[in-house]
Parts: structure tokens; C-alpha cells; sequence
């Protein structure tokens, strides 16, 4: 089964999409802003699908869509009446509604609706894969580069300002590098895929792990582990791709958590 | 030697509208070790932001006479206690500055220096989160002086701790104060806490401040600043019913 090409591409892009979605989920969930994360995965969508409807290259479309969710979630929106987390909510609910109306309107994007939710991964075509291992590189360059300035601005933001961090940009320099990420995988990977890797991982890996460079590297362990098993599981039994490789992964991590508290008792 | 850093010339800060100082004037030296005291909400905070030239001042300026660079310890509420970093790594944040790209022998040997400093190397591997308050504020101070700063800004450092932790975190900003001669610029409502470590005090009240050096701390000043009956017993002030 591994020797298909199909399989093969389609394991690659599931592993690359899954390492990053699941190492920036880290810092999605310590910086308690997963609902930010989903808002933003659902902007991406939304213009995924307005670029169906409109004819437009989607991956373009998503993209300027994206912007605003970026912009909007790295300024400081707040209200002294009105929570933060409602207008993440606001947003959320429009966009998705938007989404839905788009759908509606669009033969072609109701086509495409099944593969928008559950990804399309195992007929992922040549040019998806170029484009996953670009925004993959550049994901990796950021890491490289930046990973300890993140690491600052997120664990003390008012120290980091003193000494001449601009949250406002590093907040941009990550929701960007993520909505990239975004617009990449809800193409091939699809939302539930996108969804499960930003939340899943990174919660169990906290949970196992105590050290921040463990919870990164047992995340990525577990998106090749799920990867490798949903997409076999998902070719085997004629699954759809996506929500087999979530439940895997969700399976996979039980199993660990299971194993780690007895081992622990 | 004796020399002025800053001066802070007519200033009025606050937030839109809302003043919160107006027309406060006072110069810092390199000898310095100023305490702002003032009730919750008086405006210590927004003047230490103004001081560091995080809040854009409405009046006046805040003019730095010399290039100096800032170590800062922040109120504890601030900081994300649940990033599961260990003490040396959050020590180490203190020398990410900005693009600038240190060497990792140059890192290494910086903090193992403050981590010998603080007495902390115990505690290095430790995760900063599971720390106790008085700890926590000691590892923030060794990362504040990571960088070897020109001047020490302290938001509340002693706020939420028991009273022992409190006066060994002022014993520790004293010693940084004495042997490394930094000047300090610290912020508290507990003026207990303070009077018998800093030199100078910054008393706000009703948007204006008023400086007062130690040897000046008399009875009657602080009585006509509060505006209550109060003594001095044993080093500690005593508000008379």
C-alpha cells in the first residue's frame, strides 16, 4: 500500500500539515487563544469558499480573507464593556455563516463541501505538494529564527515590550505564519483535519509532558503515528481522510494518556 | 559619581481622556533607589510606563540624558506562569534583545553568572511555574539583570507575598542596589515595605507626586501626605485611630 504514489504523496502532505498545525497549536493553547485559532482557520475557509463562488483562485481568495482575521486578532481588541473573547466569537459566527451562504449560492462550492470538511488528501495533486513544502520551509525558518523571541513575547508580553518587542508584530508574524499554514491544509487536509491538529496534540503532549521542548517533539511524533495510521485506516475501510486521521490521532492519544497514568500509578 | 540619568520634565500621562499624573517633575540618578508609593490605582504603574517611554506622555517630556538600557520586572499577573519554562530558560529571555543574535557561549556564560548571583542554581532546571511567589520574583530580578542593565525598573515586586518573602526580596533589591550599583526605581502600595531599603520616596496622590528623601521622612510630613494620625514605631509606620 505505502509503495503508491498516491499514498505516498498524500502521507507526505499529512505529515508536514500535521507538524506544523500541531507544533503552533502549542502555543495556541499556552496562550489560551484556541478560539482565535478556530476563528481564523474558519476566516480562511470562509474565503476558501468565496473564491469558489466567485471564480477566483481560492487559495488568493483565502489569503485576503486572511488578512483581516490576522489584523483584526493582532491588534488589541478590546472593549472596557465587551470581552475579547466575544468579538473571537462574533467573529467566528459571522464568518461561518457567510460560509454557509456562499454554499449556498455556489454549485461549485457545494461540490466541493464534503472535501472542504474532510479533506481531499489522498488525491492531493503536484502543485499542493510544492505548495505544502514552501510554506513548511518557511514555517521552519521562522522556528529557527524567532522561536525564542515567540517563546518571550508569549510568556511575559509586558517585559518583552520594554525591551523593544512590538507585540502588535510578533502577535502579526504569528497568526500570518498560521493562516498560511491554514490556507494550505484546508485545501488538501481539509477543516477537521486543521481543527483536530491545531487542538489535539498539543493538549495531550501538555498533559504527558512537563518541559516545553518534549511537548513539542511528542507532538510531532504523533502526527506521523496518526498520519501513518488514518491514512491506512481511512485507504483500507474507504474512509473519508481527514476525520479518520483526527480519530486516530484522538485514539492514539488516549492510548498514550491511558498508558502514562498507569504508568505513573 | 553622582550623575543625572533621567529627567522627567512637567509630564501628564494617562489613558484617552482619563489623566492620571499632571505636571509631575523629578530627576533620576545613577545612585538612586526611588520607591513609588502610592494606593492601588494612584498611577505608580502608568508612571513607570512613562519612565520607560511605554505610554506616550500628554505633557511635557521624559528626556534620557544618557543612552541607558532598562532590566524590568513586571507586576507577576503579567507574566503567562503557564508556559512550562524552566527557570534557566526564563533567565536566558532576559538576553533576547530585539534581531539582535547573542552567541550561545555568550548566553550560557551570562546566565550562569546570575544564576550563581541569586543563588538559583538549584533551581535551574526547575519549572519556573512551580516555584514559590518569593522565587518566582527572584528568578524575574536575576533575569532583569541578565543583561547587565544600566538602571533597574520593579513593578511591585513584593505584591501577594507573605511578609518574610517580602522583606528578602527588598534585602535581595538592596544588595543588586549596594554591589552592582544600580540605580532602582520601584513600585508599591505598602510603604512599610520599603521605608527602611529605598533612599528616596515618590509619593503619588490626586494626580501629583510629592519626593521626599529618606532623612526627611518625618512623622509630621507623612501625617500632612496622608492626612491621617500616624507614627513611627520600630522602623514601621503606625496609623493612629
Amino acid at each position: 500500500m505505502f509503495s503508491l504514489p498516491f499514498i505516498q504523496k498524500s502521507l507526505f502532505v499529512g505529515i508536514l500539515s500535521s507538524i506544523m498545525l500541531s507544533y503552533l497549536g502549542v502555543y495556541i493553547t499556552l496562550k489560551r487563544v484556541v478560539f482565535v485559532g478556530i476563528s481564523l482557520a474558519q476566516i480562511v475557509t470562509c474565503g476558501y469558499i468565496f473564491g469558489l463562488l466567485v471564480n477566483i483562485n481560492p487559495y488568493f481568495t483565502s489569503f485576503i480573507f486572511s488578512l483581516f482575521g490576522i489584523l483584526l486578532f493582532s491588534s488589541n481588541i478590546y472593549s472596557e464593556k465587551i470581552p475579547k473573547d466575544a468579538i473571537i466569537a462574533l467573529t467566528y459566527i459571522i464568518f461561518l455563516s457567510l460560509s454557509v451562504l456562499f454554499i449556498a449560492k455556489s454549485a461549485k462550492a457545494e461540490t466541493h463541501l464534503f472535501n472542504v470538511f474532510s479533506g481531499d488528501i489522498l488525491t492531493v495533486q503536484p502543485q499542493e505538494v510544492h505548495l505544502t513544502i514552501a510554506i513548511f520551509i518557511l514555517f521552519i525558518i521562522s522556528q529557527v529564527l524567532y522561536h525564542r523571541q515567540f517563546n518571550f513575547v508569549s510568556f511575559d508580553p509586558e517585559t518583552a515590550s520594554v525591551y523593544g518587542y512590538n507585540r502588535f508584530l510578533w502577535d502579526f508574524v504569528f497568526y500570518s505564519v498560521l493562516s498560511l499554514v491554514f490556507i494550505t491544509t484546508i485545501n488538501t487536509t481539509g477543516i477537521i483535519f486543521s481543527f483536530g491538529f491545531i487542538v489535539i496534540p498539543a493538549m495531550f503532549s501538555i498533559i504527558v509532558f512537563e518541559r516545553i521542548k518534549k511537548i513539542f517533539f511528542f507532538c510531532c511524533i504523533l502526527s506521523i503515528f496518526s498520519c501513518i495510521i488514518g491514512i491506512m485506516l481511512s485507504y483500507l475501510l474507504d474512509l473519508p481522510c481527514g476525520p479518520t486521521i483526527v480519530v486516530s490521532l484522538f485514539c492514539l492519544c488516549l492510548i498514550i494518556f491511558s498508558v502514562n497514568k498507569i504508568f505513573k500509578i | 559619581m553622582k550623575t543625572k540619568i533621567i529627567e522627567i520634565k512637567n509630564i501628564s500621562v494617562g489613558y484617552g481622556k482619563h489623566i492620571v499624573l499632571e505636571d509631575v517633575s523629578f530627576d533620576i540618578y545613577n545612585t538612586d533607589f526611588i520607591a513609588v508609593v502610592g494606593p492601588n490605582g494612584s498611577g505608580k504603574t502608568t508612571l513607570i510606563h512613562a519612565i520607560l517611554k511605554k505610554l506616550k506622555v500628554k505633557k511635557g517630556e521624559v528626556v534620557y540624558c544618557t543612552k541607558i538600557s532598562f532590566g524590568y520586572v513586571p507586576q507577576m499577573s503579567t507574566v503567562e506562569e503557564i508556559f512550562p519554562f524552566s527557570v534557566y530558560e526564563v533567565i536566558q529571555m532576559g538576553l533576547y534583545n530585539k534581531f539582535k543574535f547573542l552567541d550561545k557561549k555568550e548566553i550560557n556564560a551570562a546566565t550562569s553568572e546570575v544564576l550563581s548571583y541569586f543563588d538559583l542554581e538549584s533551581y535551574k532546571d526547575k519549572l519556573f511555574r512551580e516555584l514559590s511567589g518569593g522565587l518566582k520574583r527572584k528568578v524575574l530580578l536575576a533575569r532583569a539583570l541578565c543583561s547587565n542593565p544600566d538602571i533597574l525598573v520593579l513593578d511591585e515586586p513584593t505584591a501577594n507575598l507573605d511578609i518574610v518573602s517580602e522583606h528578602m526580596t527588598m534585602a535581595l533589591i538592596k544588595k543588586i542596589h549596594d554591589e552592582k550599583h544600580k540605580p532602582i526605581i520601584l513600585a508599591t502600595h505598602h510603604l512599610n515595605t520599603v521605608i527602611n531599603y529605598a533612599e528616596k520616596f515618590c509619593f503619588i496622590k490626586d494626580k501629583k507626586i510629592k519626593m521626599c528623601d529618606k532623612k526627611d521622612l518625618t512623622e509630621e510630613h507623612l501625617q500632612d501626605l496622608f492626612e491621617t494620625n500616624l507614627k513611627f514605631e520600630n522602623g514601621k509606620i503606625i496609623i493612629m485611630e
